[in-house]
């Protein structure tokens, strides 16, 4: 999985009528909320093989970090 | 615990037992202010549509008990073959004595018969199907296995995690000796996990008080007080999909039964996006892992592994190999290996009491 298809991937998981760009900060989104973590826990390990816990998200200030984290930068 | 094979034992029929309550999930959406775009993505997510609710006079031993009369009737058993009875439970009618005894009384049995609780939930099923399997060669008796929860009514319905999810339910399984039959086993557990799904008051630990009873909020606007089911959800999430597969192909491996030639993975129905992650990990094809029982009856504990078997096989149909598979609160989980072929096995049955 390359970095669009994760954005877009993002984006289908919060149903979000725009696409994402990094600088979207992720608590101005009310659909990153622990249901859209929970569907991250599986992408991440699943798409782009990184075993993350629950906290790594909550950390994360802005969309460009969840790329980050997730090695695709 | 290590993998184990029972030999000569097998399953004779399952009934599952379910309250006539319909919940919708959006009421509960409602209710709880859920947005209808999150409502959305938890339906399609977790797959909620309704599930079965009891009325506050009905506990999982009321359910228990119908689903055993009816599968004694429906296997034209006499009591008299039962040696033993297993009642797996987290939402038992008192403190003490346990359920099992209750309803040894209720279906007056003989005094020769044993019976005991086992406190555990979602791994539970497998749990009970192990005790039973062990005790039929000692015993020479058959084993009855009740399974059920009304945790529905242990969650405090302003928080959105657990409040949306449980349904109540309970299940009536009977072990008999069946020659040539087996069943193989993997249980497992760990402690260190205790506190991802736990009810922290109530018991003696923290006895319940007027303090225990009150709500509060927490950061994500969930209500919940001390005496209600809490469950932290990204831990149980990563815990099942990171467990599970590997327990399955372990049992397997011991087994010496190659994935592919297992009819039906019986999971427990904890969440829709968790079973469909543990089948794309171990490559499962959708149509051997049935995953929409929890749209209609919730979450079921203990109940919704046989729930699920009786929803989608029926009595008497050709064998199917089969593993049955849950995990939750402890941490714990279990995996059984058997061939499902059983003499009744009707649909879930609505109960109403009478």
């Amino acid at each position: 999985m390359n970095k669009i298809e994760f954005l877009q991937e993002l984006q289908e998981i919060m149903m979000l009528d725009n696409p994402l760009i990094d600088s979207v900060e992720l608590d101005s989104l009310v659909e990153y909320d622990s249901m859209t973590r929970l569907s991250l826990l599986g992408l991440f390990e699943d798409e782009l093989g990184k075993k993350i816990e629950p906290e790594d998200l909550v950390k994360l200030k802005t969309v460009g970090d969840l790329v980050l984290l997730g090695g695709l930068e | 615990m290590a993998t184990a094979i029972i030999n000569n034992v097998g399953i004779d029929g399952i009934v599952t037992v379910v309250p006539p309550k319909r919940q919708f999930f959006d009421e509960d959406a409602k209710r709880l202010g859920i947005s209808s775009g999150l409502a959305k993505r938890i339906s399609k997510s977790v797959g909620l549509y309704e599930r079965r609710v009891v009325s506050p006079e009905v506990t999982a031993l009321d359910l228990g008990e119908a689903a055993c009369r009816d599968l004694l009737n429906g296997l034209d058993k006499d009591k008299s073959e039962i040696g033993f009875i297993i009642f797996v439970t987290q939402t038992s009618d008192h403190p003490q004595p346990c359920n099992a005894t209750i309803l040894h009384g209720r279906l007056e049995l003989d005094t020769e018969v044993g019976a005991l609780d086992v406190n555990l939930g979602c791994s539970g099923y497998v749990y009970g199907l192990y005790l039973a399997a062990t005790m039929i060669k000692s015993l020479e008796k058959d084993v009855l296995l009740i399974v059920g929860d009304t945790l529905s009514r242990q969650v405090n319905s302003m928080d959105r995690s657990a409040g949306i999810l449980f349904g109540d339910g309970a299940s009536a399984t009977l072990l008999t000796f069946k020659a040539n039959e087996c069943m193989y086993f993997d249980l497992c557990s760990d402690g260190t996990g205790y506190e991802s799904i736990i009810v922290p008051a109530g018991g003696a630990r923290m006895p319940s008080s007027e303090k225990t009873g009150i709500s509060e909020e927490d950061n994500e606007g969930n209500f919940r007080a001390l005496d209600d089911l809490k469950m932290v959800g990204g831990e149980v999430f990563n815990f099942a999909v990171r467990t599970e597969p590997a327990a399955i192909k372990k049992l397997l491996e011991f087994a010496n039964i190659s994935i592919e030639d297992v009819d039906m993975f019986f999971f427990h129905q904890a969440n829709k996006y968790i079973l469909q992650t543990i089948a794309k990990r171990l490559s499962l094809p959708s149509s051997k892992v049935p995953d929409k029982i929890i749209t209609k009856y919730g979450n079921q504990s203990s109940a919704s592994i046989p729930c699920t078997i009786n929803e989608i096989i029926g009595s008497n149909e050709k064998p199917l190999l089969s593993v049955l598979s849950g995990f939750g609160v402890g941490l714990s989980w279990g995996s059984a290996l058997c061939n499902l072929n059983l003499t009744y096995c009707p649909s879930p049955i609505t109960w109403r009491k009478g």
